[in-house]
């Protein structure tokens, strides 16, 4: 099976969603909607004739997980993410919505938490694997999508990975990077961030992100 | 009240002096990330909960900000 990812950036933050899907089936996954409206995802999928089944989020934080509420209510699909996340994205500190323009918003929580499908979701004939990854927060997991790994936070190109917000811890994310190393090293892995460009696990060096 | 806040300043930034009369802002003593996190420390060390249009620099820029702050939340001072 060959599948198809097209990253979306979200706005106003310009964070990454990605649409996952196959050519000629209806249903797809949306990773990390962090736009409220949904615009550009909703225009992709009219043009592609895409439904989402599943929403997959990488972590709590409001850049990605804006879209939450419209694309439920829009499509009825199911939100999926760790049991953490689950908890603090119905909160408005919690999902730090509320330090970006003093309001916020909630969304619902999870349909099905990750811990409870043991990591992992079958998806059309494929494997959907989460991998827990803290480090930028205690909620964050890395998606594993045939050879594409949605990183959200925790991998960005260029970037040191943000430890310092509630939840962050460096010796978590020494951890978390050290497993995906062991995993993916030379594996021929595409890393689809939450931030920026996709990249090649092997191009990644550590100490590039703490 | 006044020390409480203090360690948890010292906490978030521990290379910076926060008994020093400056503001913590303007100095670059506090980030929005560090923002984020002493808010959620008054929340919990104070048992209140900070709205969010209270969450403006000004609020966070000094002790007495601060204070202030938390006696409109309904801490004894």
């Amino acid at each position: 099976m060959s599948i198809s990812v097209e990253r979306i950036p979200n706005r106003p933050v310009d964070s990454n969603s990605f649409v996952v899907y196959e050519q000629g089936k209806n249903p797809c996954i949306v990773i990390d909607p962090g736009t409220e409206d949904c615009a550009e995802l909703i225009e992709f999928f009219e043009k592609h004739s895409l439904t989402p089944a599943f929403i997959l989020l990488t972590h709590e934080h409001f850049d990605h997980i804006w879209g939450v509420n419209k694309l439920k209510e829009t499509f009825g699909c199911k939100l999926v993410c760790s049991s953490v996340c689950s908890e603090r994205i119905v909160v408005r500190k919690k999902n730090m919505s509320v330090f970006y323009d003093q309001v916020g918003f909630e969304t619902v929580p999870a349909d099905i938490v990750t811990e409870d499908i043991q990591n992992q979701l079958e998806w059309n004939d494929l494997k959907i694997i989460f991998i827990p990854t803290k480090g930028h927060t205690k909620s964050g997991i890395c998606i594993l999508i045939d050879k594409n790994l949605f990183t959200g936070d925790t991998i960005i190109r260029n970037t040191k990975t943000v430890i310092k917000l509630p939840g962050g811890s460096k010796s978590e994310l020494l951890e978390s990077l050290e497993a995906l190393r062991l995993r993916f090293y030379q594996k021929e892995i595409m890393i689809q961030p939450g931030h920026g460009e996709s990249f090649w696990f092997d191009e990644i060096k550590d100490q590039e992100f703490v | 009240m006044k020390q409480k806040v203090i360690n948890i300043l010292q906490e978030i930034r521990p290379e910076f002096d926060f008994t020093r009369e400056v503001n913590f802002i303007d100095q670059g003593m506090l980030d929005s990330f560090d923002v984020v996190s002493l808010v959620s420390a008054l929340d919990e060390t104070f048992d209140i909960s900070i709205d969010g249009m209270d969450i403006l620099p000004e609020n966070f820029a000094t002790i007495d900000s601060i204070v202030g702050l938390l006696v409109k939340n309904g801490v004894q001072p």
